[in-house]
């Protein structure tokens, strides 16, 4: 999906710069309110898996930066922006140590326009709403509440404007007051670790680039696991690696199969997104993405298939070896 | 090449040789034979080689997704450990039966792992919305 | 598979799978008639289950495959073609092994295809002995002949077999 040209919705700019300058990024300002106003409330995580909608409840804490989710795991943004989950019959975990090398993302303005109006209430408060578009598709809408622009509910669309996924406040509590939620220590056993593309046994499988504007921000190495991450300014995409054969209880008995590029392989949906997991040769690929699942396959469907192995002269020698000397035993 | 063996020749008891399923006593009379016939010998070889290449067959893989719709509705197995909540590093433990010897090991950590490891390195958009999933358990198998 | 405990089908054919659609596909050499002969032999198998005595499961399918397959061939029954899936999706990624040669020189696929190109009868004895890897008296109580029978399918089939590679 090419970025269509900036709608009509926006006012005409000839500045170079993206569109999205003009009206400011509904995320930049969520950031910001959240740094700065304390709260508790109540959070609801909905999403469609096939044609079964799923919810879940959280709870939620905020004070100067930190803030925790407790739903049937816990998780922890640190004022260090560390980010550490607890599962529920195990201790913390951190899963993202603070200054870990990732550049920015690409200028969402390159491929979505965004425009604002008001917006019907969420949690009881009124809203503006902030429309993410990707050509005449709308994509996202992101709820940001008039007093304080704390980010209140966003929802997902597919191409055919279903709603998909929608994570959103259903009671919110604004008080100055708010604890701060104690920083837990967590286990670093699956902390990433930053490492070059160019360090990878094959840097080849980790292009610069994916289809449909997707950048390369890092390339973690996790627990022995590679995982490189991509964004296009709103959403994010993970691709990890890992050599096996692809386990069918994986693929569970949601979701359904898919194409990827050449490829046969299955998706299926998480409360955060879409799962497409596929075998190629001796590696099994699994991208973890909160975009939209068209967006996911478009992008995956880009990345290189491993090349083939070719016996090496000795094994070549060996087998022919074999052979030969097997009728005379 | 002439399948019909005369009597003076091993025939089909070559292949049976290859295979193993020869008597000790009808082995020793089939490689006493072979001494001295350059045309037994020669079969052997032939005969070898398309054994050889046929046991060399890989594995062929099914489609994705023939036994699922088959196996209509999912029930997981007597066996296997439901993946709704994760310990420390587990692995997955099933490795399908296969005709070639020494399959490679199912793939390792499982899916939920790297779902977390997604959510925790997201940096686009809000830290609530980008980690509000992740409060949530993955369940692969309900 | 635990010995003495008798699997459910779903188990059978989770755990099997592979190893199943390995034979069916060797035997009928190519996906359609493979999938249509995985098919029915685990209907086989669900109703053989009863009476089935814990001991070498893979004999046993390995049986009911071969068995399977024969019956279809003897019936002289093609199943009429499964019209073409509207989406791609069940297409299979290109082996790993597709072009790699084996020892000596032939492709895998030259191989499947000089293995069809059997009479079914020797096709069935040369699978069950090379892809399966049973003894010929299992081989002879699968396929319901003498043990003389099937080394002399096995010896033909795999000279004909070189015969058309050479």
């Amino acid at each position: 999906m090419v970025a269509g040209l900036v709608a009509g919705l926006l006012t005409a700019s000839v500045a170079t710069t993206s569109a999205v300058a003009l009206v400011d990024d509904p995320f930049d300002r969520a950031r910001r309110a959240a740094a700065q106003v304390s709260f508790t409330g109540t959070v609801e995580v909905r999403w469609l898996d096939g044609v079964t909608e799923h919810h879940e409840q959280l709870t939620v804490q905020s004070a100067e930066g930190s803030l925790l989710l407790k739903g049937g795991n816990q998780v922890m943004v640190s004022a260090k922006a560390e980010r550490l989950v607890q599962h529920p019959d195990g201790g913390w975990n951190l899963l993202w140590p603070p200054a870990l090398d990732r550049v920015d993302g690409p200028d969402p303005g390159l491929k979505y326009q965004v425009s604002e109006h008001a917006g019907s209430p969420v949690a009881g408060r009124p809203t503006t709403v902030v429309d993410i578009r990707q050509g005449s598709l709308l994509r996202e809408q992101v709820f940001l509440d008039q007093e304080t622009d704390l980010l209140l509910e966003r929802r997902q669309f597919d191409e055919h404007g279903t709603p998909t996924r929608a994570v959103g406040f259903t009671s919110l509590v604004i008080d100055p007051a708010t604890a701060v939620p104690p920083s837990p220590v967590g286990s670093a056993d699956k902390a990433p670790e930053a490492v070059s593309a160019a360090s990878l046994s094959s840097p080849a499988m980790a292009p610069a680039r994916l289809a449909d504007g997707y950048t390369r921000v890092g390339v973690f190495r996790r627990d022995g696991v590679v995982q490189v991450l991509y964004s296009d300014g709103i959403y994010e995409l993970s691709v990890f690696e890992r050599r096996g054969e692809l386990d069918r209880h994986e693929l569970g008995s949601t979701g359904g199969p898919v194409s990827v590029g050449k490829a046969a392989g299955w998706r299926y949906a998480w409360p955060g997104g879409h799962v497409v997991l596929w075998q190629a040769g001796p590696t099994v690929f699994t991208v973890v993405s909160d975009a939209p699942l068209d967006q996911v396959l478009t992008a995956a469907g880009d990345l290189p298939v491993p090349e083939k192995r070719k016996p090496s002269v000795m094994e070549r020698l060996r087998s022919v070896a074999r052979t030969l000397i097997q009728p005379l035993e | 090449m002439n399948l019909a063996a005369p009597d003076d020749h091993a025939g089909d008891s070559l292949s049976a040789l290859l295979d193993g399923e020869l008597s000790p006593a009808e082995e020793s009379a089939v490689q006493a034979h072979l001494v001295t016939c350059m045309a037994c010998r020669h079969e052997m070889e032939t005969i070898g080689v398309a054994r050889q290449w046929i046991r060399a067959l890989p594995p062929v893989e099914p489609p994705f997704g023939l036994y699922e719709r088959m196996l209509v509705p999912y029930r997981p197995g007597r066996r296997r450990v439901a993946m709704a909540f994760l310990g420390a590093a587990a692995a997955v433990a099933a490795v399908l039966v296969s005709v070639a010897p020494a399959p490679p090991p199912a793939v390792d950590p499982n899916v939920a792992t790297l779902i977390e490891a997604h959510a925790t390195s997201a940096a686009e958009g809000d830290a609530l919305t980008n980690l509000a999933p992740a409060g949530v358990p993955v369940s692969i198998n309900p | 598979m635990t010995d003495g405990n008798v699997p459910t089908w779903e188990e059978v054919a989770r755990d099997h799978g592979r190893f199943l659609y390995t034979v069916a596909f060797r035997l009928t050499g190519n996906d359609d008639d493979a999938q249509d002969l995985v098919q029915e032999v685990l209907l086989r198998v669900r109703k053989g289950l009863e009476t089935y005595r814990p001991g070498s499961l893979e004999g046993w399918l390995s049986r009911i495959t071969t068995n399977t397959f024969l019956d279809e061939v003897r019936r002289k029954r093609r199943r009429p073609a499964d019209p073409l899936p509207e989406n791609p999706d069940w297409v299979l990624p290109p082996s790993m092994a597709a072009d790699e040669a084996l020892a000596g020189g032939a492709l895998p696929d030259d191989v499947q295809t000089a293995l069809r190109g059997l009479p079914a009868d020797y096709r069935a004895a040369v699978v069950l002995c090379d892809v399966v890897g049973l003894p010929y008296q299992e081989i002879a109580s699968a396929l319901d002949v003498p043990v003389g029978t099937v080394r002399s399918r096995i010896h033909r089939g795999r000279a004909m077999l070189r015969e058309v590679l050479a």
